[in-house]
């Protein structure tokens, strides 16, 4: 009897950790499956004429998917199709991630939004700034805080995107290369002036590492281990994280660029393998993670439930609202990488205006993408989250991410 | 019994497609009968004061109709009445059928709003703009979003803007054969505003007209016809009036000199709906329909999309064509009453105070040069349509007052 009783509760448990986001018929959650096939269409256009060389696409709405079409090859040239586990390189889809596994600290009182960043890390207290064309350095009128890094407006820069002075410094110094830790990568970070002074300009940076860093200061653990106590073993997102298993490899896509002759795709010589690999300490929350469909789109149904999936509650909704509101409003964008219409919260874009941006969905909408072409988002209003998955470097062939975002929002039909 | 069973289910099939919209008496939809009379007497009033031959109104809410008035004379002088299915001159209520029609390619993943025009009309590519005396390059190209907003930099013609005289002279909507007549005189002429810089009511929806040819490789016509026209059975909207409809078609008035009464108009240009050879169909401008088919047009936006079943467009980019597209962009054209912003082909009502009408926020809306307007206003579930046949200048603005009077009917 007692026995009986035990396992039960156990029984319970294990199903609910094992639950998988269920599926729908298009029409039960208002959508029609005739206009979802024109977006298999354009996918599978793509891949014929050698655009991309596989594709995933998925559109769920009120918790339940109703499209999910896995087209074309993961491996083109070993002659491996797409699976629907296929493990991807997310790039910065990985700062989401790493902004909710840091407003867990946030909910647990460790930290303000508005904190200095150098009262957890020292280092990066008392920068100087070298602005725009000039040749001088100047002090910080105020101290980047934890929000900055969140938002983009610590003064940071990512290097790759500029020609300033300060991005060929951040080029040269190779900030976010080599085979380091995250405190290694801090260490280095503070001796390169700021771009800007904080909270003077939106631009798209390498804080998203520095949040990184600042996990692991908070919590006294490395960054990887974080994550996965906190977000991925919680939320059973067992395919996500910095390195690649063994058994993992067979399931690893191929990332692929345009020829020179820009008439075809190649796959890019080694895969940029070694970061996914190596066994280092170097743990980049602004763009490490590989990640799989099913476990992206479960960290999104988390999001969209208000902070909870399956009964493990990540954040409060509280906290998810506070970081899909736009935190830019009157802030200048000192980066193209910044879109018409989008607003900008904590580690999420945030949909302001479909008249500015041209896109048929909703204010309100957050996401990301990473730099292999992979997006989400997240609609609250609609109860919608798109995840749009291929591995092309850019740059690519066309617009197929917001082409097939104006698609899932045109198959919306109650 | 199974005979009549499937019988019964064929004539079930037969009404739905062929249905019509279903009335209602006014207090079953929140507005008042006798409130409503108040729009009857001013249209009366207009017709035996001789300020206009005939007028049509309809007032529709909550999918029925309410309200549907047919006044006066379709041609007075032959001493023919003005009938339900009348076949009117839209003229610019041409434009957001022309948009929806562009909005189900946008829709199919063909283009996207941001779009520089130049990569699908590549002759519209390299154009300068006025600036004073002289031309000056873009700052940047047109996108297909600046079409739909009338902030391309175009216009229409109509002032003494050194532009404006040399489209004049080239004629540009004037003598066309095809698409391709009248983008190669548009593509002559320099920009009258840098691209995005300012509002101007413009040749603009031509230009959409030809988008959709080069993007669907058919003619206008054809596809109107087959996006449309032909599932939301618009059966007699075309660029065209075929001879067996002609008793159908209204005559064209203008005022008289002495301002005193109407006459036949001597401006009106018909001839055009008679040419059943040409190939230029005016996205701008060139359909007729009748307020049937105008109002089914209507009850599909109101929808959100569909109509009988069938669907044209999401409810997502109609919300997308129904937002504020201009909201601090200068206004270089009157053409825009103040407190109305404009979307994708659609003038959409911002703000009551600024308007002075008795509308809603979110109310979109256009009407036509002569004198036909509707209206769709959301949070209402209200439709209203007013359908004349005036050249300008017109007597005082009945439609504007018939736009009143309809509100001022609502009674819940």
């Amino acid at each position: 009897m007692h026995l009986r009783f035990l396992l039960l509760p156990a029984l319970l448990v294990a199903h609910a950790a094992a639950g998988e986001i269920p599926r729908a018929d298009p029409s039960e959650v208002g959508l029609s499956q005739e206009r979802l096939d024109r977006i298999t269409r354009v996918m599978e256009a793509r891949v014929a004429k050698g655009h991309l060389a596989g594709a995933i696409g998925v559109v769920a709405r009120k918790g339940r998917i109703a499209y999910w079409e896995t087209v074309g090859m993961a491996d083109r040239e070993a002659g491996e199709p797409m699976r629907d586990d296929q493990i991807f390189r997310i790039y910065s889809m990985t700062k989401p991630i790493v902004g909710v596994a840091l407003m867990t600290l946030y909910e647990e009182g460790r930290f303000a939004l508005r904190d200095q960043v150098k009262k957890h890390i020292p280092e990066l207290g008392g920068l100087q700034v070298l602005e725009g064309d000039k040749d001088k350095l100047v002090p910080s009128k105020r101290e980047m805080t934890v929000q900055d890094l969140m938002r983009h407006t610590s003064g940071m820069t990512y290097g790759l995107f500029g020609d300033s002075p300060v991005d060929e410094m951040y080029t040269d110094a190779n900030v976010l290369g080599g085979n380091r830790s995250v405190e290694e990568f801090v260490r280095k970070l503070a001796k390169l002036p700021l771009k800007h002074q904080p909270g003077s300009a939106w631009e798209y940076s390498v804080s998203v590492d520095v949040q990184g860093r600042l996990i692991e200061i908070l919590s006294g653990k490395d960054l990887a281990t974080f994550m996965r106590e906190r977000v991925f073993e919680p939320l059973d997102m067992r395919d996500t994280g910095f390195r690649l298993a063994d058994s993992q490899m067979d399931r690893f896509a191929q990332v692929y660029r345009q020829t020179k002759d820009k008439r075809a795709i190649e796959p890019v010589p080694g895969g940029r393998l070694e970061r996914y690999v190596e066994d280092t300490k170097w743990y980049s929350g602004g763009g490490g993670l590989v990640s799989t469909t099913r476990d992206y789109l479960r960290f999104c149904q988390m999001l969209l439930n208000g902070g909870e999936l399956d009964g493990q509650r990540i954040l409060s909704r509280k906290t998810v609202e506070l970081m899909t509101v736009d935190h830019i409003a009157d802030v200048p964008r000192a980066s193209s990488i910044s879109r018409p219409g989008y607003g900008f919260g904590l580690d999420f874009a945030v949909h302001l205006d479909p008249a500015a941006s041209g896109l048929n969905g909703s204010a309100g909408e957050y996401n990301w993408g990473g730099l292999a072409g992979t997006i989400f988002w997240i609609d609250p209003a609609e109860e919608l989250i798109g995840l749009y998955m291929i591995q092309m470097l850019p740059p690519r062939f066309g617009d197929s991410r917001n082409q097939f975002k104006r698609l899932a929002y045109q198959a919306i039909v109650d | 019994m199974i005979i009549r069973a499937s019988l019964l289910v064929l004539s079930l099939v037969a009404t739905v497609s062929a249905t019509e919209f279903p009335r209602a008496a006014p207090a079953e939809v929140g507005l008042s009968t006798e409130r409503l009379g108040r729009v009857t007497r001013a249209m009366q009033a207009d017709v035996d004061e001789g300020r206009l031959a005939g007028a049509m109104g309809i007032v529709a809410r909550k999918g029925k109709i309410a309200y549907w008035e047919t006044l006066g004379m379709a041609d007075r002088e032959a001493g023919r009445p003005l009938r339900d299915d009348t076949i009117f001159r839209i003229y610019s209520m041409t434009k957001p059928i022309v948009g929806v029609a562009l909005m189900t390619l946008y829709e199919q993943g063909r283009f996207a709003l941001r779009d520089p025009v130049r990569r699908y009309i590549p002759e519209l590519g390299g154009l300068k703009v006025q600036d004073g005396d002289g031309l000056v390059p873009s700052e940047r190209q047109m996108t297909v979003q600046d079409l739909m907003r009338h902030t391309a930099g175009m216009s229409y013609g109509g002032g003494k803007n050194p532009v404006d005289r040399r489209f004049r002279e080239l004629d540009v909507l004037g003598g066309n054969r095809s698409s391709d007549d009248f983008i190669k005189k548009l593509a002559q002429l320099p920009l009258k505003h840098q691209p995005g810089s300012a509002w101007e009511y413009s040749v603009s929806v031509d230009v959409q007209g030809r988008l959709i040819e080069v993007l669907s490789g058919k003619d206008l016509a054809t596809f109107l016809g087959e996006r449309l026209f032909e599932p939301l059975d618009m059966r007699d909207t075309g660029f065209t009036v075929p001879p067996d409809k002609k008793d159908r078609f209204v005559q064209m008035y203008s005022k008289t000199e002495d301002e005193t009464g109407i006459e036949p108009s001597r401006a009106d240009r018909s001839a055009g709906y008679f040419d059943y050879e040409s190939k230029w169909y005016s996205g701008g401008g060139g359909l007729v329909s009748t307020a049937r088919d105008y109002l089914r047009f209507c009850q599909m936006l109101l929808n959100g999309g569909a109509l009988d079943g069938q669907r044209i467009l999401s409810r997502k980019t109609i919300e997308l064509m129904t937002r504020d597209h201009v909201r601090g962009v200068r206004r270089a054209s009157s053409v825009l009453a103040p407190g109305y912003g404009f979307g994708l082909d659609f003038a959409v009502h911002a703000d009551k105070a600024r308007s002075g009408l008795n509308g809603s926020v979110g109310e979109y809306n256009w009407g036509g040069l002569a004198g036909t307007i509707f209206w769709i206003d959301p949070a209402e579930e209200m439709i209203g349509l007013y359908m004349i046949q005036m050249l300008p200048p017109r007597f005082g603005n009945s439609g504007g007052q018939f736009k009143r009077l309809a509100y001022q009917s609502i009674d819940d």
